[in-house]
């Protein structure tokens, strides 16, 4: 025994000492580098560079200059789609966030049942993006979907969702605002819990009425949250696709640039306009990111 | 010892990559399913049984991506050997030089007979004197209809009514609103597909047999705004208007029991296998311009970039042959006329001999098939974006398919 526990310390510190080598943590993370930089970093950097292509398959790649962005700012289409993706982007992101903050909010309390309703909440953001379109495209229909038929009921005769403009688009971001508002609830909630008591319950005593308490202390205090989401937000509704895609296949009304990136990239072949296409919806969320982290200042609190 | 063992082993190997070498394995692709996919691979395995040193895999790639997948894999070199290419696809194909052409091959065999092809079946695979793929389906849109319906209704049927010599597409709008008085939870009649991607199938023939068209000469311009397209494009408004019709989007199909009259081809009756209410088909009506059904047709190519054109080749002139085409013809019309009007094709499981000769022999004589120009994807794409606006009910129709044609006509010109 005594003999054991001398002769076992040195072995213990020879072994880790191999096992803490820089080498052996490149070598774990090295798989994932691979990927990383074969799928994304790759074609990341690929993309810009392709956009100076004129390459529509199966032909061969010839030099294009900038031309594929001055066809981008003349095409009506793309035009068109711009407007479209900023009405999505404007429509969806504060109700995302709005609905998700209230949701939080009226969840944040300790009673019977509520853990029930935020799993009820949260479940559509674990289906599957297309298979939740899918069963939109049924309840949407024109005569016997549900919404139309229940509409009908009280004397309504609701449009053709996912083909008419505005509808099409008003469609799609409640639809989207359904799946993806439990995440942002979530979030905001587990900040909303670290909000400490002590702080609220100053406050009433100092007499601050129920809107002031949320607008003076509660959203201050949860402030950074709300920044993250709202980078979050914007990103992803910028990127949306699969579920637009599903939904309107592709039908003017609701076709944003990721539809337009689509159509040209997978459809008609063209990658260096796609590319192009690809590279301007980039920059614009650098763009955006960069002037939201710059706002911040001015209303994010209680930064670590 | 070890000298005669490791000799041994030179030698097993060497004879095993002789085999390898003459090995050959040949990707076929294809976009069918259900029965007719397990058609094609028992197809592939007898050929395997005949040609030992050949192997055909066969690969079902969905409808809808089967070009964007082709494509994609002609470009990274792996593309496949065989395939079906559907009509739609066949000027860009040629166009790419991505077809191998056939006519040497086929010249050369005597059991091929080109000439028992319908002359209208080889044009769109003809530039000049290349051939660069052989049809196997030659598919005239026909209407597949409710008989429970239309009894529900108390209405003669198409049948009927063909041979009183009033199927007209008049006839038709009226069977479809009697359709809808009857049976409100169903629709009259569509002359569209569910998706919207395939508008084409059954508006053409109204277009056709109104007189109108898709395109002009050589598919040069746009020709959706002439008076003709537009009689049958307000045919269809009107029809979805009174409710007679499903709008677009409304998830309805035929085998659903809840449509009257749908307009689709042959293929499409494997999916009518199993439902409870009773069927049968009859041609398309006939409008101003007489009785001008659209055409599906879909062939055999073998893709230039293949490793492997001559077995390729050898395949296709299997698949072509008087004795297959006999076995296809259940799901598609065969292009060899021999063949259509024996007694083979007219046996089919789910319709009867007297609904084919009317929906399908008659039919072909005068059915168009649409030629498309090579980027016909940019052009669809035209047409389905602009097709709710068209079909609106407050829409004036004419005005809306003059600003599509305006847009095709920029497409055609780029």
């Amino acid at each position: 025994m005594l003999k054991a526990r001398t002769a076992a310390p040195p072995r213990v510190v020879k072994r880790r000492r191999g096992w803490e080598s820089p080498w052996v943590g490149f070598a774990f993370v090295a798989p994932f580098m691979l990927g990383l930089t074969v799928l994304f970093l790759g074609p990341v950097l690929a993309v810009p560079v392709l956009s100076l292509l004129n390459w529509v398959l199966p032909d061969a790649p010839t030099w294009a200059g900038f031309s594929n962005y001055a066809r981008l700012a003349r095409d009506p289409e793309v035009l068109r789609s711009t407007w479209i993706t900023a009405l999505f982007v404007a429509g969806l992101v504060p109700l995302n966030i709005g609905l998700a903050l209230g949701l939080a909010l009226l969840l944040n309390v300790k009673a019977r049942g509520v853990g029930l309703f935020r799993t009820l909440l949260f479940s559509p953001v674990v289906v599957p993006l297309v298979a939740w379109a899918l069963v939109w495209r049924f309840v949407l229909q024109p005569d016997f979907g549900l919404v139309n038929n229940l509409l009908g009921r009280i004397g309504i005769s609701g449009p053709n969702w996912l083909f008419e403009f505005p509808w099409a688009l008003v469609a799609v971001i409640v639809s989207m605002v359904i799946e993806h508002v439990g995440l942002n609830m979530l979030i905001f909630l587990a900040a909303l819990q670290g909000v400490p008591r002590e702080v609220h319950e100053a406050a009433v005593i100092d007499g601050a009425s129920r809107g002031q308490v949320f607008w003076k202390v509660t959203l201050p205090m949860i402030s950074p949250t709300v920044f993250l989401t709202l980078v979050v937000t914007i990103i992803g509704a910028l990127k949306a696709f699969a579920p637009i895609y599903v939904l309107t296949g592709g039908s003017d009304s609701a076709s944003v640039l990721m539809v337009q990136m689509f159509k040209n990239g997978f459809k008609y072949f063209d990658f260096g306009y796609a590319s192009g296409i690809a590279w301007v919806l980039f920059v614009v969320m650098l763009l955006l990111t960069v002037g939201q982290w710059q706002m911040r200042k001015r209303w994010v609190h209680y930064e670590s | 010892m070890r000298k005669a063992r490791s000799l041994l082993i030179l030698a097993a190997l060497a004879s095993g990559s002789a085999l390898a070498q003459e090995k050959v394995t040949l990707r076929f692709t294809t976009w069918a399913g259900g029965d007719a996919l397990k058609l094609l691979q028992s197809l592939a395995a007898d050929y395997g049984k005949r040609n030992r040193n050949v192997t055909v895999e066969v690969e079902s790639i969905p409808f809808g991506s089967y070009d964007q997948k082709i494509t994609v894999q002609i470009a990274g070199g792996t593309p496949p050997d065989v395939g079906w290419v559907a009509e739609r696809s066949v000027p860009g194909y040629i166009a790419s030089r991505s077809l191998v052409n056939l006519r040497p091959t086929v010249a050369s065999d005597a059991s091929l007979v080109l000439n028992d092809y319908s002359p209208a079946s080889l044009a769109l695979w003809t530039r000049g004197d290349a051939l660069y793929g052989l049809p196997f389906s030659f598919s005239p849109m026909l209407v597949y209809y409710n008989r429970d319906l239309f009894e529900k209704a108390g209405i003669p049927t198409p049948a009927t009514l063909l041979r009183q010599n009033k199927w007209n597409y008049a006839a038709f709008e009226a069977s479809a609103s009697a359709i809808k008085k009857a049976s409100p939870g169903a629709y009259g009649a569509s002359l569209f597909r569910l998706d919207p991607q395939n508008w084409a199938g059954g508006i053409l023939a109204a277009v056709y047999s109104n007189g109108g068209d898709v395109f002009g000469q050589d598919a040069a311009s746009c020709a959706l705004d002439s008076a003709g397209s537009v009689r049958a494009f307000e045919l269809a408004q009107r029809m979805m208007r009174d409710g007679t019709a499903p709008r677009l989007g409304e998830q309805v199909t035929f085998a659903s029991g809840r449509l009257g009259m749908y307009a689709d081809q042959v293929s499409y009756s494997a999916q009518l296998k199993d439902v409870d209410f009773k069927w049968d088909v009859a041609p398309m009506p006939s409008g101003p311009s007489g009785r001008k059904t659209l055409l599906g047709q879909a062939g055999y190519a073998v893709f230039s970039a293949s490793k492997h054109p001559r077995e390729a080749q050898d395949f296709i002139k299997y698949l072509s042959s008087r004795a297959v085409m006999q076995r296809t013809a259940q799901f598609f019309p065969p292009p060899r006329r021999s063949l259509l009007n024996s007694s083979t094709f007219l046996k089919n499981p789910l319709i009867s001999e007297a609904s084919l000769r009317d929906a399908v022999l008659k039919q072909v004589g005068s059915a168009r098939t649409l030629i498309v120009p090579t980027n016909w994807t940019q052009v669809n794409d035209v047409v389905v974006r602009n097709l709710e606006r068209t079909l609106r009910p407050s829409a004036n129709v004419g005005q809306e398919l003059g600003r599509v044609c305006n847009e095709v006509d920029a497409v055609l010109k780029k």
